[in-house]
């Protein structure tokens, strides 16, 4: 079976409809794009998956277990953790402090009042591997307000990470980054474990063909095309939806 | 049956009288997201001072066109130069400024009864009713003439709230702001100059019932907080920001309140409270306050 | 592969790199004064029946108290981020419920103390359960109504004396260690020995996975929800804690002075522990008792002036609120920056 299956979703508010009928399958260890220009439905779409909003129609599957209309903490312990596109961390705390929350959250320790947090030296290694993996060690003992932004994308995927999920979600991570720190992400992102399922919500083209090998695109709430990298940029309405030329560049076709 | 008239017409002056208080309230929290928990305190400034005007005016009708002047003034130079440049300097979250009129509430406690209390020694202190309206008048039972001007004040300030809300212009500013801050902002209002006219609205009308409630009443340093839990309920139960909502809250408390006190007296202790409470927990939001955001 | 490497030479020296890294070393450093702050403490307060009178010794007692209440407020105010202003309620309910226990019914005051605790923890963690579905300003308005109601409740119900409180409540029974606590120098180390099994069990508590998840609360629930954490157990406990640090108080308080009113569940008390614990400093762990210090000491210098102490605690208060967010333990410890030391924000 399918580790995330998602059927027949639809999401209304009122009269406007903003997703209409979505489908996906992913299997373990997929790595799989959804894009769309903007209010197409994209953080909508991961929000009702991600248990923030609940879809009008259709079900969602972790592994055959029914996760729809799930609060966001249930959907994080059956295995669904994801990023925001606005940076969600915590400010005052430090990147360690942050990262051992995240570690904490499936311990059964989480629940523990009389021993002191810091002697837990497996959530503390643990804490340090995530943040080696996502190139955060420098910054380990550093308050999050002081870290630049990249890095703060960086520990937002990290906190993610840290949750132990089958499936990741990441809403944007590249969003407002620079060049070299799109770089740094891609080269994280495609280190990630194998059998972690990603599912990622993007503008950014590099990061997209850099690191998926499916896309999936929206347009009003509708999917308008679904394959591979090269399928996709084919596509007629894909490229009507991006607005010719502009597209054509942001498929990579007017390079020679 | 008289019984009943007579506690009718007794809840319906309490809705009134905290109509007047909580509609300020309201406004002010849904235009500017402050709680402005000092709304009792301008309720007593109101009282202790329209004392002051009766006493040198001896004409109780003075005292209440003057009395909330005083009070709408200090509540305009409040907001102007105090609560709103503490906001835009970005470091008082909205929580703090309902701490901050918290203290301020507590500070005016304690300064009124350094003043009148022991400065002066006045302890029983009250505004004579004027002639016109001390006696009684058939209602069908015989009511005190001056409980039905407090109704009729309330329902003509109602009255006029909505007009000015839904009629004018700047109702339709302060409806807008409401509604969407930034927005009404980006049309180049000068919000900060309608933010601080309804603060002082809210003042004005919190002195006003300051005023009406030291009239043939008391007047002491509690009745600032006194009244300041009634107030804080209707608001709740009618939805922060909706006027119309703080008309029905009041009803529904003074009504509440009064019948519970005349039929069912060990009850009306726990009565409102309760009614508070179970608003806050099946529909925190009231009946037409904005429902909570979901993230 | 490297990562295993790596985990492997952590896992010999596991907690090696905390203990080295520079954050880890200021932390070190920081519970060093923080151990040296609370000894030195400690020791002054063991010391203190033998130079001060009475009446100092009473105040003692009575900061000692508050300071209870205010740091297990501090517990859901500094640490969770939920202000309350109906804790005066389960001050209440301890102090009602030792007053009920030892005057009326006849227990002994120990077992009692125990109840009445138990009972606060049992009551407030039930309102709590019902409260911490709101938050910000609706959480501040419902735990007023609650508190609202306990007041009205102890005033109405004759058998605790309706309006005129109780009297001739006794103190604990000290005789097994041959001495008196009806002495107020006895009854200060017995205070004394409460606080600081109380400060103790918080202190235990705020350092806990436990106490991290509601720091984690505080700092950005939504995230929170996110990692998988059902926030509201958490902040139900939080309170249930809170509240019975309050009981105990409340059952300490009612022995220091052998009688109880419904004043001590009014919103004036509420709101007046509410300044003690922003004023003393919401971001500190000793932040709470430096407020309950200063508000019974500047009360007890100003009634010499003026009985409108609550004019002057207001103002500080607004003061605090606006401009100096950590009360007088963060100006403490700005003083002390400013010397050279660096203490970290303990969390």
């Amino acid at each position: 079976m399918s580790q995330l299956s998602i059927k027949d979703i639809s999401k209304n508010f009122g009269a406007l409809n903003v997703i209409n009928k979505f489908d996906l399958d992913l299997n373990e260890g997929d790595r799989h794009a959804v894009i769309g220009p903007n209010g197409a439905g994209k953080t909508t779409l991961f929000n009702m998956i991600s248990g923030w909003l609940p879809p009008n129609t259709g079900s969602i599957q972790i592994e055959g277990r029914d996760i729809t209309g799930l609060s966001p903490q249930a959907v994080t312990q059956a295995g669904l953790a994801r990023s925001f596109q606005k940076n969600t961390l915590f400010d005052g705390l430090t990147v360690s402090e942050n990262l051992r929350l995240a570690v904490q959250a499936n311990s059964k320790e989480r629940f523990n009042f009389l021993r002191s947090a810091r002697s837990f030296a497996d959530l503390q290694d643990r804490a340090h591997d995530i943040a080696d993996q996502m190139e955060l060690t420098p910054v380990f003992d550093r308050e999050v307000e002081t870290l630049s932004y990249g890095q703060k994308r960086q520990l937002e995927v990290g906190i993610a990470l840290a949750c132990s999920p089958k499936i990741l979600l990441l809403d944007e991570p590249a969003a407002g980054t620079s060049q070299a720190e799109r770089a740094t992400l891609v080269r994280l992102l495609t280190s990630l474990p194998s059998d972690v399922t990603l599912l990622l919500v993007e503008h950014d083209m590099d990061v997209v063909f850099g690191v998926c090998s499916q896309i999936t695109v929206l347009n009003y709430g509708r999917i308008v095309a679904s394959g591979t990298p090269e399928q996709v940029r084919q596509d007629p309405e894909v490229r009507a939806a991006y607005l010719g030329e502009v597209t054509a560049t942001a498929m990579g076709e007017t390079d020679a | 049956m008289t019984f009943f008239i007579f506690n009718l017409v007794n809840g319906l002056q309490l809705s009134m009288l905290i109509f007047l208080m909580a509609v300020g309230l309201t406004v002010i929290f849904g235009l500017m997201d402050i709680l402005n928990l000092a709304h009792g305190a301008f309720y007593m400034v109101g009282a202790y001072f329209g004392y002051v005007v009766f006493q040198i005016t001896d004409s109780f009708w003075v005292a209440l066109a003057i009395g909330p002047l005083l009070t709408m003034a200090l509540g305009f130079l409040l907001q102007y130069y105090v609560l709103q440049p503490l906001i835009d300097r970005g470091r008082t979250a909205h929580l703090d400024m309902a701490l901050l009129t918290f203290g301020l509430l507590f500070f005016t406690i304690g300064l009124i009864d350094l003043v009148f209390f022991e400065t002066l020694g006045l302890t029983f202190m009250s505004i004579d009713k004027p002639p016109a309206l001390a006696g009684s008048i058939d209602i069908g039972i015989m009511y005190p003439t001056f409980r039905i001007f407090v109704i009729g004040l309330g329902l003509g300030v109602a009255l006029s709230v909505w007009l000015l809300l839904d009629r004018t212009v700047i109702g339709a500013v302060v409806r807008a702001g409401v509604d969407d801050r930034e927005m009404v902002r980006a049309m180049g209002v000068n919000v900060y100059l309608v933010f601080a006219c309804v603060f002082a609205l809210g003042c004005w009308l919190a002195g006003l019932a300051g005023v009406v409630a030291g009239t043939g009443l008391s007047i002491d340093v509690n009745m600032g907080v006194q009244i300041l839990v009634p107030t804080l309920i209707v608001v709740v139960l009618g939805g922060l920001g909706s006027v119309k909502g703080c008309f029905l809250g009041a009803l529904i408390y003074g009504m509440t309140e009064t019948m519970a006190q005349a039929y069912a007296p060990a009850l009306s202790l726990f009565a409102t409270y309760f009614l508070l409470a179970a608003m806050l927990i099946f529909r925190p939001q009231g009946f037409f306050g904005r429902a909570p955001k979901t993230v | 592969m490297e990562q295993s490497q790596e985990n492997n030479h952590r896992a010999q020296g596991g907690s090696d790199v905390t203990i080295h890294s520079p954050i880890a070393q200021q932390d070190a450093r920081a519970r060093k004064t923080f151990i040296f702050t609370a000894l030195a403490g400690l020791l002054f307060l063991i010391a203190l029946p033998f130079f001060a009178g009475e009446y100092h010794l009473s105040l003692a007692s009575e900061i000692l108290i508050f300071a209870i209440l205010t740091s297990g407020m501090n517990l859901l105010l500094g640490y969770t981020g939920l202000v309350s202003l109906g804790h005066a309620a389960y001050l209440g309910v301890g102090a009602y419920a030792t007053a009920v226990g030892t005057a009326l019914l006849g227990y002994p005051v120990w077992f009692v103390m125990l109840a009445a605790t138990f009972a606060s923890l049992l009551i407030s963690f039930g309102i709590g359960l019902l409260s911490v579905r709101t938050k910000g300003v609706q959480f501040l308005l419902i735990t007023l109504a609650f508190g609202q109601m306990f007041h009205a409740l102890a005033e109405k119900t004759r058998v605790t004396g309706g309006d005129d409180g109780m009297t001739g409540i006794p103190r604990i029974d000290l005789g097994f260690l041959g001495v008196d606590a009806d002495h107020d120098q006895v009854f200060f180390y017995f205070v004394l020995a409460c606080f600081v099994i109380a400060l103790g069990f918080l202190r235990l508590v705020v350092r806990s996975p436990f106490g991290s998840v509601l720091v984690g609360i505080r700092e950005n629930e939504k995230r929170m929800l996110a990692m998988g954490y059902s926030t509201f157990p958490y902040k139900a406990l939080a309170f249930g804690i809170s509240g019975m640090l309050a009981g105990l108080a409340g059952s300490l308080w009612v022995q220091h002075s052998f009688f109880v009113n419904p004043h001590i569940m009014t919103w004036q008390m509420s709101g007046e522990a509410l300044l003690m614990v922003i004023i003393g400093g919401s971001k500190a762990f000793f932040g709470p008792l430096l407020g309950a210090a200063f508000y019974v000491l500047a009360k007890d210098i100003l009634s010499d002036i003026t009985e409108a102490y609550l004019m002057f605690f207001g103002l500080l208060f607004v003061l605090v609120v606006a401009f100096f967010h950590g009360g007088i333990a963060g100006f403490i410890s700005q003083i002390f920056i400013r010397i050279g030391r660096s203490d970290r924000k303990d969390l």
